[in-house]
């Protein structure tokens, strides 16, 4: 059972984001983390091999200015290789352009039984990105996974719905995306982190992939402006003098909630 | 670019349209009033509330035999764009 996991190495959440002047992108400057979203598809993936009790698991990303903090939290946590496109080209990428390019990066990985990613990053949300790589490597897709089973060839999967979830089977190879909380990540151990700086850890562009367009020349869409959001208005005190009852009563009624 | 065409990806669940599908009815309805819902499945059962919230066509693939409905349903649309009709916009949940 081999798998790959689609990482993202983001900006850190704790640290305000900052937004380019000029194309409004977020600035990936400096050191990136894994995005915690994909802690779980890690998790999943060590467990599901654990399971099989043979294979690895491998990771891929797609980073600017070569960056691999993120991608060595992965491999601290046990991924065994990984694989990063790293090239200035692909600077303003749309998600289609991402999804060719990590499907690329998976074929030079040799493929996967199984391929998993978040079903949005934290950063992006577009929320398109594991879908399209399904199509583009034209394997089944199952998104929402919030518990994954492997009985032979096939793939059990719990699908989150908006009413509950469905109970959902495809053939592998298979790409899914998981929901945070399909299972609890496990901290990298220090042996964990200090074996991750041996383990593989290619970088190649998006020229070494044969991916083209890519970029902002490549992509279908642009950010033509960004608004701050409007900030919460503060909420009403009401003391009691005995008779707040009634203005309650009569705020709920306002809303149209009585 | 005006919008004129809006397809929206609707979905039911026993027998009920998911609030989801109501709310980007309602939301597409504001935007245009040529507003078409497609269902993977069954619509026969939800059918009228769709066209409450907005949808004034409905395309429906059948029962699906317990299949999700992503492929029947993309294959439908590609299928309705071969033969003519173009979105402007396609809304998702």
């Amino acid at each position: 059972m081999n798998i790959v996991v689609c990482v993202k190495q983001i900006p850190d959440p704790a640290s305000p984001g900052a937004l380019d002047a000029s194309t409004h992108a977020l600035k990936r400057e400096g050191k990136l983390i894994l995005d915690e979203s994909d802690a779980y598809g890690v998790e999943m993936a060590l467990q599901l091999v654990a399971t099989a009790g043979a294979g690895e698991v491998n990771i891929v990303s797609m980073a600017p200015n070569g960056e691999t903090s993120g991608m060595r939290t992965a491999l601290a946590m046990g991924a065994a290789k990984g694989l990063l496109v790293s090239d200035p080209a692909l600077a303003g990428s749309d998600a289609l352009t991402t999804a060719k390019v990590l499907a690329a990066a998976i074929t030079k990985l040799g493929g996967a039984d199984l391929v998993i990613a978040a079903t949005e990053s934290s950063d992006g949300y577009t929320g398109t990105v594991p879908e399209q790589i399904a199509e583009v490597l034209g394997l089944p897709s199952v998104t929402f996974a919030k518990k994954v089973k492997i009985e032979g060839s096939v793939l059990k999967v719990d699908r989150q719905s908006e009413s509950g979830y469905d109970e959902v089977e495809c053939t592998l190879p298979a790409v899914i995306s998981v929901t945070a909380g399909v299972v609890e990540p496990r901290y990298p151990s220090f042996k964990g982190i200090m074996d991750a700086k041996k383990k593989p850890l290619d970088v190649v562009t998006a020229g070494d992939l044969a991916v083209t367009p890519t970029g902002w020349a490549g992509a279908g869409q642009k950010i033509v402006n960004v608004t701050q959001a409007e900030a919460r208005k503060a909420g009403e005190v009401i003391e009691d003098d005995g008779e707040a009852f009634g203005k309650i009563v009569a705020f709920l009624e306002n809303l149209k909630l009585i | 670019m005006t919008i004129n065409n809006i397809w929206v990806f609707a979905q039911g669940t026993g027998g009920v349209a998911t609030t989801g599908t109501l709310e980007l009815l309602t939301k597409a309805r504001s935007l245009s009033s040529n507003v078409t819902a497609f269902v993977g499945g069954d619509a026969s059962a939800f059918a009228a509330s769709l066209g409450e919230h907005g949808a004034t066509k409905i395309y429906a693939t059948g029962d699906l035999a317990g299949k999700l409905p992503g492929v029947a349903l993309s294959a439908a649309i590609k299928t309705i764009i071969e033969s003519g009709d173009s979105p402007d916009v396609i809304m998702f949940p």
